[in-house]
């Protein structure tokens, strides 16, 4: 139980990606939230505050990297670290989402062994 | 020198701009031939005074016979003839067999220019001795060069002219008659002298009306008719005073210059009329062509407007294929020439010369054909069908000559704007390949994404041994219904492929339409419980021609959709019966519709490669798919909203049979 009361929210459209984050990240013991649009991610964000985001960068009704700063700058003090997701692999993608703020960065598909690792890893840093 | 024996075709190159046209018959020959193309140019000591522009020609022309291949050779020599022909010999000495010189003839115009033999036919005559042979493209295409006696239309007189001529002179006769008859009533006398002046008077107006030939004869009449009738003793041509003598020459002098003003001023006139006429055609087939949208449409235009400007029948031919060797109709296509014709053709374009009707070649034939050259190639020929009765005059050969140089340039560029906008489509094409292969991946990636990750969550959970059974069956149900998906998408893909490719065959035959409704309504019975499904079969008995197993699967996919989209508990009505485009098997959901700008694009399949990957629901390509294969069996799929709400795909097939009720 390593996220044991960490605060998550996943913004991805994909339901299945969405249902076994949450039964992932749930048994890891972490507050999971999610959101199927940017706009619905955002809400969520300024509502829950969130200790980390995991984003996907294609989202039906805007672009992951045109959120991100937002994501990021919306909380006076502590932002959420956030691991970006993406079918994208361009070198500039990365590039681009490391520019505007994003903690880490995982390509689907991927395992999620890979991604709680990198939870853990920005949790701890800029957290704990 | 080469080591090695071989054949070789000489082209002679000079400084004038059309010789590219000369390289490349010379190059057509090689070909032909299995020669080796060798490109000649004599350098003199005029090659000095050379304009720039000139000079500069000259390398490039060489550079072009590289281009193709052959070998060029810079020859110096004091003069041109001597120059090729110490070449040539040089050719023989080392053992090569000169195949074919190919030399142009540029047109020359002037008294003496003509009366001199030129370089082309000295050329000529040299390598007839050394039995080479020889072939001379005229390089302007003119050879009508009119001459100094073609202008004054000595060879144009009509016998109707001289007749007048004739008869003006009568008239001449019988005014003088009359004016002696009605003067001598009022005792006015009348001098001789005064005659000439009658008959003068005739001759300037036959000359001027009617030529030099009708003025002279006009001339000639008169000295005759004074001195026969006037002049003492009256009714013989003796003249007995010294005085009379003199007056009668200076008459006749008088008239003959008369005559040749009058015949001048008449040859001029007729030549202001032929180049008005032919500045009139030039000026036509730019202005005509401003409305052409492509080349074919430039060739519809001209062939009518220079039909009617020229009051004979245009005919335009093209090669077939890059390169080739023979031209075929164009416009109007289904042209059918005589076999004679057809040779004429051939050679017009091949040798790239007039061949025809005022020609030396098939001169017996109503067709003349004419090279149509640009600067940089023979691109086409010009056909015209001359009627037996119509008279060519010399500047005829120069206007189509012109004409065809012309339409060169504008075919040509008709056909550059084609190659440069088909070059865009293909780099659009690419383009749109591209987005297909990203596309393409993100809808294998993200199925993948779902299986991969809950078998990892799957995997990670069983090893803490905190799986419980719901969990489990959860994230397995996750990967499987990801992995069909994953499939469908795949085959999908692979449908498409086939049908584009044409691998997929379709087995037509006559169907009742309401069996693959049936079938597919049974076999998605278990997707379609939470719907209510409403089936109208056709009211008379009808066969429709289509691939039954095809055409279930378009229905399939279009119910499938119209119960994914739709909330759950409303009603779907599959519907048929015959409309104005033919038999119609229609789909109606009870949802929202699908907005109107959409209607088009929801069945191409890079339409939705244009939004961003996240914007893409299901497999997508199941729409393209049915589209593809409905019209590859003769139908169409086309989609509307219901006026009172809903979609309505519509299935339509061309071919259905009624069927005669059986008693």
């Amino acid at each position: 139980m390593t996220l044991e009361g960490k605060k998550i929210l996943a913004i991805d459209d994909t339901a299945s990606i969405r249902a076994f984050l949450r039964v992932s990240l749930e048994d890891e013991g972490a507050q999971f939230y999610e959101a199927a649009t940017a706009g619905e991610g955002i809400k969520l964000c300024r509502d829950i505050s969130p200790d980390l985001v995991v984003l996907d960068l294609g989202l039906p009704d805007r672009d992951g990297l045109e959120i991100l700063p937002e994501i990021k700058g919306m909380q006076e003090g502590s932002s959420p670290a956030v691991i970006v997701l993406t079918v994208r692999r361009g070198r500039k993608t990365i590039h681009d989402a490391m520019q505007k703020g994003a903690d880490a960065y995982l390509s689907k598909p991927f395992m999620v062994n890979d991604l709680i690792d990198k939870i853990e890893e920005r949790l701890s840093t800029t957290h704990d | 020198m080469p080591d090695v024996a071989k054949k070789v075709v000489i082209a002679c190159i000079s400084a004038h701009p059309k010789t590219p046209i000369l390289l490349r018959a010379a190059a057509s020959k090689a070909r032909d031939t299995g020669a080796d193309l060798v490109g000649l140019y004599v350098e003199t000591d005029h090659h000095q005074s050379l304009h720039q522009e000139s000079s500069d020609r000259v390398l490039q022309f060489l550079s072009m016979v590289e281009d193709w291949n052959g070998t060029t050779h810079t020859f110096q020599h004091t003069n041109v003839l001597g120059g090729i022909l110490e070449y040539i010999e040089n050719q023989f000495e080392a053992g090569n067999a000169v195949a074919h010189v190919v030399l142009g003839k540029p047109n020359r115009e002037g008294l003496i220019e003509e009366l001199r033999p030129s370089l082309s036919e000295r050329v000529v005559k040299a390598l007839l001795k050394l039995d080479t042979p020889v072939q001379v493209i005229p390089l302007s295409g003119q050879e009508y060069a009119p001459s100094w006696f073609d202008r004054l239309q000595l060879g144009e007189v009509k016998l109707k002219a001289i007749g007048l001529a004739v008869l003006a002179v009568l008239c001449a006769l019988a005014s003088v008659e009359i004016v002696y008859t009605g003067l001598t009533e009022f005792a006015i006398p009348f001098q001789f002298y005064h005659v000439d002046a009658f008959f003068l008077l005739a001759t300037v107006i036959v000359a001027f009306r009617l030529g030099l030939m009708p003025g002279l004869v006009s001339s000639i009449l008169s000295f005759l008719a004074i001195n026969y009738f006037y002049v003492v003793p009256i009714h013989s041509l003796i003249v007995e005073q010294p005085a009379d003598g003199v007056g009668l020459s200076v008459l006749l002098a008088s008239a003959v210059i008369i005559s040749l003003l009058g015949g001048y001023n008449n040859a001029s006139r007729a030549a202001l009329i032929r180049k008005e006429k032919r500045s009139q055609a030039l000026y036509a087939v730019h202005s005509v062509v401003s409305d052409a949208k492509d080349r074919s449409s430039a060739m519809r235009i001209l062939h009518q407007e220079l039909s009617n400007l020229l009051d004979m029948d245009v005919a335009f031919f093209l090669p077939g294929t890059m390169n080739a060797k023979t031209v075929e109709a164009a416009f109007p296509a289904d042209l059918e020439l005589a076999l004679a014709d057809q040779e004429s053709l051939q050679l017009c374009w091949q040798q790239v010369r007039s061949t025809g009707r005022g020609t030396n070649l098939f001169s017996d034939s109503e067709w003349r054909f004419v090279p149509m050259t640009t600067m940089n190639d023979e691109v086409a020929v010009l056909g015209v069908q001359i009627p037996e009765i119509v008279k060519l005059d010399p500047s005829f050969g120069r206007l189509l000559a012109a004409l065809a140089d012309q339409l060169a340039n504008i075919l040509e560029r008709f056909e550059l704007n084609r190659q440069m906008s088909e070059s865009k489509m293909r780099e659009e094409r690419e383009k749109l390949r591209a987005m297909l292969l990203s596309s393409v991946s993100h809808d294998l990636k993200t199925p993948l994404a779902s299986i991969i990750g809950s078998l990892s969550v799957y995997k990670r959970m069983l090893k803490s041994g905190r799986l419980k059974e719901d969990t489990s069956a959860e994230l397995t149900d996750t990967a499987l219904d990801e992995a069909q998906r994953l499939d469908s998408f795949i085959s999908n893909i692979l449908d498409m492929t086939r049908i584009e490719s044409g691998d997929i065959e379709f087995s037509l035959d006559w169907v009742d339409p309401s069996d693959p409704v049936r079938s597919v309504l049974k076999r998605l019975r278990q997707r379609l419980k939470d719907h209510e499904i409403h089936f109208t079969e056709p009211r008379e008995p009808v066969e429709v021609h289509m691939d039954e197993m095809i055409t279930e699967q378009v229905l399939q996919n279009v119910i499938d959709n119209a119960a994914k989209y739709t909330p759950k508990g409303t009603q779907i009505d599959v519907s048929c019966g015959i409309t104005k485009d033919g038999f119609a098997l229609s789909i109606r959901d009870h949802g929202e519709g699908i907005p109107e700008e959409n209607h088009k694009s929801i069945f191409d399949k890079y339409e939705r490669l244009r939004k961003t990957d996240s914007q893409v629901a299901g497999t997508g390509l199941g729409l393209a798919i049915s589209k593809a294969v409905m019209e590859k069996q003769g139908g169409s799929i086309t989609v509307q909203n219901h006026p009172e709400g809903g979609a309505v795909f519509t299935l339509t097939f061309e071919d259905y049979r009624e069927l005669e009720y059986a008693d």
